[in-house]
């Protein structure tokens, strides 16, 4: 890592999902199961500020027009998520979920919350806000030896899932929408890139202990803003994954670098705003007898080629001295956003089938000199301004070094343009409800009821039989409530308890057994039916899959057990039979035979009679 | 120094608070208290019931409510910057387009955000109209008029006859259509008002509103504008119409009838619904297809604006208790529209009293609480019995809009003409047939 003059900082904003049995603003249950029914179309405007702006962000969402599509089922939205309806009161279940964490990052409540309106028209919000509410200030998160300030907690609802995204069409799912969001935003710090996933490890570790944050993929967000200049940031949204954190953050400090190189030696070459004058030019001519297959086939699609003339950026657009750091590529992302393949610019060229001769002439138009620059944008010949514009203006930028900018993670553990960082000009007041007050009274009921920490959990399980791995694993797992539930109200080692909720889940999980089927109601019968010995401890996994993969149903499988159950009469008939089919063994080995009479009676019993019960049967058996 | 008014919202202790430190709403400002500390702009605090909270928003955009018996400290750090709005230019707009004239009532059209206070404040210019909804220059020349600036719910009928002089005004000065902006709540009132004191009207005449507030990015309030605008500019279709959105979604807007209209939801964008008639036209994506004209006998345009509101709606429930009747007697109501059972009932304690108003010469008119459907009194003998007694039955008339008719009746007709008045079809309040398929 190349530091130079530059600090690099990095600050953390977790988005953690709660497990309330509600959505934030409206009494439907977020992961309830359903079909969807309902499929609506929509259009979001922009909305004028005071002064007589829209927000930054907003705007250039609406640039592109788009319809929005929403598909939802009625089990899990209403007619609020459709915004259709005004927000219900916010849900104390949740509210009070915040203010536990808080405490727990001795986070200070703010005395009044009010709920604001974030403008966001990208469809994922079917108002075109999303609702979000601070709900305390200030705190601190210690990882070992380090203590990182907590700056806000705040309470928002989830967006909606997209399901698919096209040039003039987004289509989303209502599901997810409005499902309580508690979001953590520390301080930025100047931290060694693995201290990252340690700090968001612990941070996840520590909402966990609430029992009542969701777990499984999508649950948990992190945002990442990365400074470098002390003054732009850069927000990377939604990385899922704790461990591309540490690439993401050394990507980005490499792209920035590269940038931040690029300012200089614009400087050094003598770049200024004069050099931006000479517009764009349609160079579709040039290409008319191209033998650029790629070129051929969008002219030939009532297609245009524009060229961008790019002062003094010669070699500077494709410099790259980190796998995807290049400026062409940052450009090349920014076009995607309006739904172009990708640019071709000078320092890559002759190259795709386009040859030296098409690029002098463009040079020539561009009245380009030895250190210039030029961009191709291909595309339809009408509406290619915005994007032309848009390159025009990221290459502007580049006097300013980086551009503050929200951009997305890639799978590489690289980072995409998104769109520009909002201003804050993009709040204000969910007149629909009203302040919530957060009384004194409020404040000793959570803080008298916190949570036991990581540690104290941890080893509370450890007191209860569970080794150091599966108490880790039951604790990190989404079913830590309802064990803790089960060891205290069914009469089963929780060391049983604990490994078929995680390891035989998983393992069940990763044969392609869809065990999202099977729910904590189903999970729980299953226990109550093998304490009370309708079920057999080794058929726990035979039953998930009757359930997930056969589509049976739990209390059927329960009905036929209870009808096949064998009597004590018929387990000692079966044994019996064994034995005397083995009599010679018996003979022979006397008490020694047990385990080969057990091998042979489990071939025949297993699933129907606890196997506790068959050895006791054999033993009691080979006595006589 | 200029001090904190009641008006900013604060009373009492923060009041004091404020003043002492000579704050001003929009100041940037630093407090202390016994756990924290805050800094942000001072802003207004408005309709909530505690008295003892300053707001203000951080620099983060969020508000936050400080009680101020935690107050330690409050400092001012700059003074706030007064927001500049910087108006629109009127975009050019072809002069060979209808000339349309858009009024305001009091509901918001358009609307535009201080994200400093969060207040929400209409716009309504006509520069500013098409800068928030640019393809009204697409379809019209439009002018803009505020005409009254008042809830829905407080309208009175005194507030109809000002919008229909208004509207004639407008009509002679030349306009080729008329958009007004109104609150839904009771905008299915006014549309009845409007169409039989407008009866004849040689132009458009369009309500429209918002069931979604226009400050958020997924109002209804523009497509039902543009959809509205539309109608207006293209005169196939004269008298008085209500323009909202067809179904939950931004594409279709449905023109009903002003007298066969009604709010059916509270908050859906499709909560007004035709009854029993289809719609009379739908605008979708800009092209208007006529569905079902009404058959209104054309005459000359003479309106008749005045209404009296010495009339009364009443609801016949179980338990309902007569004197009600008689107290409206007492009170020289002029007529009563009964919104009676089924085809046309109520239970036979009430004829006493409803006789007694009737030999007075109490105007007593029955329709239906079904809403949808026809009434008709010769059926059971309890219908009968209110046929002897002189009720008028009032067919498949809506009873709002028979409540709006009797109001219209009185205010312009004499005593002997209102039960013809009240009878006959004037503007499509009745349907002859009852259709199928509803």
């Amino acid at each position: 890592m190349s530091d130079n003059n530059y600090e690099l900082k990095v600050g953390l904003e977790i988005h953690q999902q709660l497990a309330s049995s509600t959505k934030l603003f409206c009494r439907c249950n977020g992961f309830n199961e359903g079909d969807d029914e309902i499929y609506f179309n929509r259009i979001l405007r922009p909305t004028q500020s005071e002064l007589g702006k829209t927000d930054h962000a907003a705007l250039f969402e609406s640039r592109k027009a788009k319809k929005m599509k929403y598909i939802a089922n009625t089990n899990t939205s209403c007619l609020v998520e459709a915004d259709e309806e005004p927000p219900h009161e916010i849900s104390k279940e949740a509210l009070d979920i915040a203010l536990t964490i808080s405490y727990l990052l001795n986070s200070e409540p703010v005395d009044e919350i009010h709920v604001m309106r974030k403008l966001v028209i990208d469809g994922s919000n079917t108002t075109g806000f999303q609702r979000t509410v601070i709900i305390a200030t200030g705190g601190e998160l210690k990882v070992e030896n380090i203590s990182i300030p907590v700056l806000s907690i705040s309470l928002e609802e989830d967006a909606s899932r997209i399901i698919e995204k096209n040039q003039d069409e987004s289509t989303y799912s209502l599901d997810r929408l409005s499902v309580p969001l508690i979001e953590i935003t520390l301080a930025p710090m100047k931290f060694k890139k693995e201290e990252t996933e340690k700090i968001a490890l612990t941070l996840g570790r520590l909402m966990r202990t609430t029992g009542k944050v969701a777990r499984g993929i999508g649950t948990i967000r992190q945002d990442v803003n990365i400074s470098i200049d002390g003054r732009n940031i850069i927000e990377v949204k939604g990385v899922q994954q704790l461990d591309m954190l540490s690439n993401i953050i050394e990507f980005e400090n490499n792209r920035q670098q590269n940038l931040i190189e690029i300012k200089n030696e614009l400087f050094k070459r003598g770049l200024n705003l004069d050099n931006f004058k000479k517009k764009s030019v349609d160079v579709s001519n040039i290409f008319k007898n191209t033998e650029s297959k790629l070129i051929k086939k969008i002219l030939k699609n009532n297609g245009k080629i524009m060229a961008i003339k790019a002062s003094k950026f010669n070699r500077l657009i494709g410099q790259e001295k980190q796998e995807g750091t290049r400026l062409g590529r940052d450009i090349s992302s920014l076009v995607k956003f309006f739904g172009y393949g990708g640019i071709f610019h000078s320092d890559e060229l002759p190259n795709y089938g386009i040859i030296k001769d098409e690029c002098n002439e463009i040079n020539t138009i561009l009245e380009n000199q030895q250190n210039d620059a030029f961009i191709l944008l291909t595309g339809n010949k009408d509406n290619m301004d915005i994007a032309v514009k848009s390159i025009e203006n990221r290459l502007i930028q580049c006097l300013i070094g980086i551009p503050a900018e929200t951009r997305m993670p890639t799978e590489e553990g690289m980072t995409n343009f998104m769109r520009p960082r909002p201003g804050s000009a993009r709040m204000y007041p969910e007149t629909d409800i009203i302040p919530v007050r957060i009384t004194d009274k409020k404040r000793s009921e959570i803080k008298n009821s916190l949570p036991e920490s990581y540690e104290k959990q941890l080893d509370n399980y450890k007191q209860i039989g569970l080794n150091d791995k599966l108490s880790i694993q039951i604790f990190d797992s989404k079913y830590k409530t309802l064990f803790e539930k089960l060891v205290k109200e069914i009469e089963l080692p929780p060391n049983f308890i604990a490994a078929q909720l995680t390891e035989t889940l998983i393992n069940l999980s990763r044969n392609n057994i869809d065990i999202s089927k099977i729910n904590d109601k189903d999970l729980e019968m299953i226990f109550v039916e093998i304490q009370n010995g309708v079920i057999a401890k080794e058929s726990f996994e035979k039953i998930i899959q009757d359930i997930c993969n056969n589509e049976l149903r739990l209390d059927e499988i329960i009905i036929q057990m209870k009808e096949d159950k064998l009597s004590e009469h018929d387990i000692e008939r079966i044994i019996k039979e064994i034995i005397i089919l083995k009599k010679d063994i018996v003979a022979e080995r006397g008490q020694e035979s047990f385990s080969i009479l057990m091998g042979e009676a489990m071939k025949e019993l297993r699933g129907k009679v606890d196997g506790k019960i068959v050895s006791e049967k054999i033993r009691e058996l080979l006595k006589n | 120094m200029r001090e904190l008014s009641e008006l900013s919202g604060y009373k009492n202790k923060p009041l004091k608070m404020l003043n002492n430190a000579g704050i001003q709403i929009g100041d940037f400002i630093k407090i202390i208290t016994k756990t924290s500390e805050y800094s942000g702009n001072i802003l207004p605090r408005y309709e909530y019931s505690n008295e003892d909270f300053i707001v203000i928003k951080m620099s983060n955009g969020y508000n936050i409510g400080i009680d101020s018996n935690k107050i330690l400290s409050i400092n001012k750090i700059n003074s706030g910057e007064e927001p500049k709005f910087i108006p629109p230019s009127k975009p050019n707009v072809k002069e060979s387009l209808p000339k349309i004239s858009i009024l305001g009532t009091g509901g918001t059209i358009a609307s535009r955000i201080d994200y400093k206070t969060g207040a929400v404040n209409p716009a309504f210019s006509a520069e500013e109209l098409y800068s928030i909804i640019p393809e009204l220059s697409e379809y019209a020349n439009i002018n803009t008029e505020l005409i009254s600036n008042i809830a829905s719910e407080q309208m009175n009928p005194e507030d109809w006859k000002n919008i229909a002089e208004q509207v004639v005004k407008k009509i002679n000065d030349g306009n080729q259509g008329i958009v007004i902006g109104h609150g839904t709540d009771t905008m299915a009132y006014t549309s009845a008002a409007l169409s039989f004191a407008l009866v004849n009207s040689p132009i458009p005449i369009i309500l429209t509103g918002a069931q979604r507030s226009t400050d958020r990015p997924s109002s209804d309030a523009s497509l039902n504008m543009i959809s509205s605008v539309i109608v207006a500019s293209e005169r196939k279709l004269n008298g008085v119409y209500l323009a909202m959105h067809s179904s939950i979604e931004d594409n279709e807007v449905s023109i009903h009838s002003g007298t066969r209209v009604r709010k059916n939801h509270t908050s859906r964008r499709d909560a007004f619904q035709s009854i029993g008639i289809e719609p009379i036209a739908i605008v979708n994506q800009g092209n208007v297809s006529i569905n079902n004209q009404l058959s209104i006998k054309k005459n000359k345009f003479e309106p008749k604006i005045n209404f009296d509101d010495n009339v009364s709606l009443l609801k016949f429930h179980p338990g309902f208790n007569p004197k009600i009747i008689e107290g409206l007697i007492e009170s020289n109501v002029k007529g009563i529209i009964l919104e009676g059972t089924g085809l046309g009932h109520v239970n036979s304690k009430c004829n006493n009293s409803i006789k007694k108003a009737i030999d007075k010469g109490i105007f007593v008119g029955m329709t239906s609480q079904c809403l949808n459907g026809r009434i008709k009194m010769t059926v059971y003998s309890a219908g009968r019995d209110l046929l002897d007694l002189g009720v008028i039955p009032l067919e498949d008339m809506l009873p709002e809009t028979a409540l709006v008719k009797l109001m219209w009746a009185y205010g312009n007709y004499k005593n002997e003409e209102i039960q013809k008045i009240m009878t006959d079809d004037i503007a499509g309040e009745f349907t002859e047939r009852s259709i199928l398929g509803r």
